[in-house]
């Protein structure tokens, strides 16, 4: 059995790392988890860095898609970093484009992108 | 000398830590062969794909992996192999969309896409044999 | 075999200096390599494929003839280097078929003349194929060397400021070639932690619907990475192609000119050029 994967509070976010590779059971458990986290904490931002995954398939991304709606009906913005070039291009040949989740480069830039979208909302 | 022995291996699939295994496995005949990051990776993908097609609705099977040479390219090929219900329409199930499970229906065509040479043989109730060939 | 190594140790030096002199009087050689690095590498071949001989192995991939085989191998290496014709390096082989012969037929009279000389032929021969086999594969390795160079050298990706990178793409994007821009791209990306990446296509004369895919992939894989991407230099009969292909670049932004994308990249930061005022 996998260990789950750890959700870490960093201000007023959560920071989840995924390792090189996961179970699909482990990746369901994080989104029962972080969306229990999110709600427990009342999180505004989740920062989801994949810089370490070799591999997003459809499973996998269906997971991100769904956490990053999941989060956005808790009241919570996500944002996924990291991707590596090898794995965007191999989502894109297979079909997917994750519509729904926002991406930035790499940890520092998603701070700045989550800061900078609850900013905005915070002050409309 | 350019004698090299055909290499064989065969890993059971029975459930999502089988479909990581199969990852793995392929990763290092990738990284043996020396392939691209990006050809590695398109490989690992395919075959999670349908490792886990094969583990979700035939309740399991096999995958084999063997060295191959295309035009004197070196790379593998991989089957997996399932006695699982078959599916009833090929053509059908290859659309972009179709889905008999949870999935988001990219499974087959996205692994078509993924990799050098891509086929299906099945017959409804006697399984089914997906063979995808990857060369450099 | 035994018997041409009686007659070789007879005359080891005659049958190298006729050697020498053969390859020397080539017709076809230019000898583009000094004298003496002729005389010192055919003297030093000739003693290890002596030696050979003396094995009594007749197969050149017995290990009896690893030495030889290794001497012939740089023998061809540097000639190939050195701008020589595939027929100067096989010369240097095939010529001493012609030296043996007339050491055998001066002094072997044998009775078994016919079959000395076919023996002969034949591992002179295989060591003829060998020297070319390896001149080959050296040129084979110098033109796949030089395909990828200018695989390289034509898809620079340049740094036009800080967080934007633009790919100026020139000539016809086939499905290799895409490849390796893509993925340059995309590295350069990650290497440059940039926010914006531009491709102008100014110097690509035709888009079609595979060269649109092409575009169209690596746009979304930049996007995924989370960098925006513009596409520039869409000249109007581009435009008017891919209005009339059907193609759907709706998830593409385009710009006219390389320029009005480097401006939309400024305002995406938050910057702007300025006209210094001088008068104050």
């Amino acid at each position: 059995m996998q260990n789950n994967i750890p959700i870490l509070k960093l201000g007023d976010f959560l920071l989840v790392t995924i390792q090189m590779d996961v179970h699909d059971r482990t990746a369901l458990q994080l989104q029962d988890d972080l969306t229990n986290e999110i709600s427990k904490r009342r999180s505004k931002g989740v920062l989801i860095d994949i810089s370490n995954l070799e591999v997003v398939d459809s499973f996998m991304g269906r997971v991100l898609s769904d956490i990053a709606s999941m989060a956005k009906v808790l009241d919570a913005e996500t944002v996924v970093v990291g991707m590596r070039p090898a794995v965007a291009m191999t989502l894109v040949e297979l079909g997917l484009s994750l519509p729904s989740v926002v991406t930035a480069l790499n940890l520092e830039r998603g701070m700045e992108l989550l800061t900078q979208r609850l900013g905005r909302k915070g002050n409309g | 000398m350019g004698n090299e022995e055909s290499f064989r291996e065969s890993l059971r699939l029975r459930s999502d830590k089988d479909v990581s295994k199969a990852r793995v496995l392929i990763s290092q005949w990738a990284v043996r062969q020396e392939f691209s990051v990006i050809e590695r990776t398109r490989a690992m993908t395919a075959v999670s794909e349908i490792a886990r097609n094969c583990v979700v609705y035939a309740g399991g099977g096999t995958m084999y992996v063997s060295s191959l040479y295309h035009e004197g390219a070196p790379g593998f090929r991989i089957q997996i192999v399932d006695q699982g219900p078959g599916i009833p329409d090929v053509d059908q199930s290859m659309k972009r969309g179709y889905s008999t499970g949870g999935g988001l229906g990219l499974g087959m065509e996205g692994a078509r896409n993924l990799c050098r040479a891509f086929r299906v043989e099945s017959n409804a109730g006697a399984g089914t044999t997906i063979t995808m060939d990857y060369w450099k | 075999m035994k018997k041409i190594m009686e007659l070789l140790s007879g005359d080891v030096s005659g049958v190298l200096s006729k050697w020498i002199s053969l390859q020397r009087n080539d017709e076809s050689s230019s000898l583009s390599i000094p004298e003496d690095e002729v005389v010192s590498q055919s003297t030093d071949f000739f003693k290890l494929f002596v030696r050979a001989v003396a094995s009594g192995k007749t197969d050149i991939n017995d290990p009896a003839w690893d030495e030889t085989l290794t001497m012939l191998r740089e023998v061809a290496i540097y000639r190939g280097q050195r701008g020589l014709k595939p027929a100067e390096t096989a010369t240097f082989v095939l010529s001493l078929k012609e030296a043996l012969f007339e050491v055998l037929l001066e002094k072997g009279r044998s009775k078994n003349l016919l079959e000395d000389l076919w023996s002969v032929t034949v591992c002179v021969d295989k060591l003829g194929l060998f020297v070319m086999s390896i001149f080959i594969e050296k040129r084979e390795d110098v033109i796949e060397r030089q395909q990828e160079e200018l695989l390289e050298v034509s898809t620079p990706v340049v740094e036009l400021w800080d967080g934007v990178l633009a790919l100026p793409v020139i000539g016809t994007l086939d499905s290799s070639r895409a490849q390796v821009v893509m993925e340059g791209l995309l590295d350069a990306i990650v290497q440059f932690e940039a926010k914006i990446a531009i491709i102008d296509i100014t110097g690509v004369p035709a888009v079609d619907t595979q060269t649109a895919q092409h575009l169209l992939k690596t746009v979304t894989a930049a996007e995924l990475m989370g960098a925006e991407c513009y596409i520039s230099g869409v000249r109007p009969q581009i435009a008017q192609t891919i209005v009339q292909l059907g193609l759907d670049l709706g998830g593409m932004q385009t710009k006219g000119s390389l320029m009005s994308a480097f401006q939309q990249s400024l305002n995406r930061l938050g910057l702007s050029i300025q006209k210094i005022d001088n008068k104050g």
